[in-house]
């Protein structure tokens, strides 16, 4: 059965609570505190890009497929294989 | 500062002969005449070529002057490139998987293939091409006059601004003629491999210059600590507007699109996605490093313009380190190499629409009648090319101003795909050509007439996110509508 990343409402979600979470909103109008070298708020917006970045390459290879190919068992071209 | 123009033109020169070499292999590669096979490579496209000339295309000579020269003016908050960045290939999840295997059935060539196919609407093909075509105009013509101003700029003046431009379109016609997008995908492997090259020696030479990014960013804290400042609400705003702007609007990209049916499986695509998410993290964190540094070693942009920061921080490189001459020239035909990647894919698939949108449907050919067209490809990409060159070197401001409203149009088409994929063509419950006609034109009136009355941006979010969610409301809605009309009354 095909499938793809945008049935699955629990990952499209996260992706979207993902996207909203890289613009500091949470840090409007405070002072710029630095860690480790790099303010607080570009931390946050750093950890939600990685974040954004891992989830569309996992939903890529996890949840993006067709058909699994042959009933005999063998794999098509196209067939995720060991997707992950 | 030691003179660079002779090992640029000695690097150049190199660079300029790989391109064509490639072109000649790739012509030898060339399998039938037919269109998928000039425009598509015969949708044989591996996992690794896959990749590189979708990076190749994705990141545009702006990328690598455009970008530090933001940095340098908003500081590190655009940061927020990063993050569209990858929002481009999030953007990708909410249509490709369908769109690549409607391409595989109904061997598609261009993406307005796909709308004629899901909703069988001339007037849907015709708008769609149209609205692809100033985009991908506009794209062309800032990369060729980039690529004018970027030799002219190397050179010191010894490659004056039009034969750059005229130079830099002939050697690009050349080798897209011989092999076609083969060639294109080969190049832009070579030019990929070149950027990233480029950009990871530039940090390597900063760190080693001026110190990790940590350092980098006590000094800008020292000199200019207003470029560190948490962002405030309108530039929250504006950073979830160019997310939305990008993430909708730059996978619509026809060149994007026809890479996606230009791979070889579903497994090399989406290795090559998969990873492509992941990169901005290394190559656009580079850019956007590069523009932080910049502020800590000119705080004040005194004499020079800040998208020139790049070439300004490469030039104290080589003031200052003895081995950073030949990394800074790599980095220097990088910037070259980013403007022709994007200028040859935007050429393709400008003569991909040209051929099959607009001449093969006006004159009603059939499959019978693609051996006609292949043969009249290479004619619609010199006929492009020599239109935006004339454009190019003598550019009217008039048009230039048009055509910078690229993406507030390009993503008005987001709904025709998204929904569109959503349902096969012969779904009774599926989205239908007036639907999204109708969301199309309350999209593109909303986001002209904010444009053109110069609200450019309404708190933040750009006019085309207005008038694209506009666009999705009106199409869901007539969809909906017509769905509660279609419902058959209760039988007793």
């Amino acid at each position: 059965m095909p499938d793809e990343p945008r049935r699955h409402p629990l990952f499209m979600l996260l992706l979207l609570v993902c996207a909203v979470g890289t613009a500091p909103f949470l840090f409007i109008g405070s002072e710029p505190a630095i860690v480790f070298g790099l303010p607080i708020w570009l931390w946050s917006s750093i950890g939600f890009t990685l974040a954004l970045s891992l989830l569309t390459a996992w939903g890529i290879l996890r949840y993006w497929h067709d058909d699994p190919g042959p009933p005999d068992g063998g794999a098509s071209e196209d067939a995720p294989g060991g997707a992950v | 500062m030691p003179d660079l123009t002779y090992g640029i033109f000695v690097a150049g020169g190199v660079y300029i002969a790989m391109l064509v070499v490639i072109g000649f292999l790739s012509r030898r590669a060339r399998r039938e005449s037919t269109l998928a096979d000039f425009y598509l490579a015969g949708r044989t496209l591996g996992p690794f070529v896959l990749l590189l000339t979708l990076f190749a295309t994705q990141y545009s000579g702006n990328s690598l002057s455009g970008f530090p020269g933001q940095t340098y003016r908003e500081g590190i908050a655009y940061y927020m490139s990063v993050t569209f960045m990858v929002g481009i290939v999030t953007g990708y999840l909410l249509f490709a998987p369908r769109l690549y295997r409607a391409a595989r059935a109904g061997g598609l060539v261009t993406p307005s293939d796909y709308l004629a196919v899901r909703f069988r609407s001339p007037v849907l093909n015709y708008l769609s091409a149209t609205i692809f075509t100033v985009a991908l105009l506009n794209y062309l013509l800032a990369q060729l006059m980039a690529m004018g101003h970027a030799t002219a700029g190397l050179t010191e003046g010894r490659i004056p601004y039009w034969l750059g431009v005229i130079g830099g379109a002939a050697i690009i016609l050349l080798y897209e003629l011989l092999g076609g997008m083969r060639a294109v995908a080969w190049t832009d492997a070579l030019q990929g491999a070149v950027l990233v090259g480029g950009l990871l020696l530039a940090v390597g030479l900063l760190i080693l210059e001026i110190g990790s990014p940590a350092a980098v960013l006590r000094q800008v804290a020292a000199v200019a600590p207003q470029k560190i400042q948490s962002p405030s609400l309108p530039l929250c705003l504006l950073w979830l507007s160019n997310f939305l702007l990008l993430f909708l609007g730059a996978p619509l990209y026809p060149q994007a699109i026809q890479r996606i049916y230009a791979a070889r499986s579903l497994h090399d695509l989406r290795k090559a996605m998969a990873t492509m998410a992941l990169l901005p993290h290394v190559a656009i964190t580079t850019v956007v490093f590069i523009g932080v540094a910049g502020i800590a070693l000119f705080p004040v942009a005194d004499g020079f313009n800040a998208d020139q920061i790049t070439f300004k921080v490469l030039a104290y490189l080589v003031d200052h380190q003895p081995l950073a001459y030949v990394p800074v020239i790599v980095i220097m035909i990088a910037v070259v190499a980013a403007i022709m990647s994007t200028a040859d894919s935007c050429l393709l698939s400008l003569s991909s629409i040209l051929t099959k949108d607009f001449i093969g449907r006006a004159r009603g050919l059939d499959g019978a009648d693609e051996l006609w067209l292949a043969r009249i490809a290479p004619l619609s990409s010199i006929s492009i090319m020599l239109l935006v060159t004339a454009v190019a070197v003598r550019p009217l401001s008039s048009l230039w101003g048009l055509l910078v409203i690229k993406f507030e149009i390009l993503i008005q088409l987001s709904p025709a795909f998204v929904f569109g994929t959503l349902h096969d063509p012969d779904d009774p419950g599926g989205y239908r050509s007036r639907d999204v006609l109708a969301g199309l034109i309350v999209g593109l009136t909303i986001a002209l007439a904010l444009y053109g009355t110069g609200q450019r941006q309404l708190y933040g979010v750009h006019a085309g996110v207005v008038g694209v969610a506009a666009n999705y409301a009106t199409c869901w809605l007539s969809h909906r509508l017509r769905g509660a009309r279609a419902v058959p009354e209760p039988v007793a």
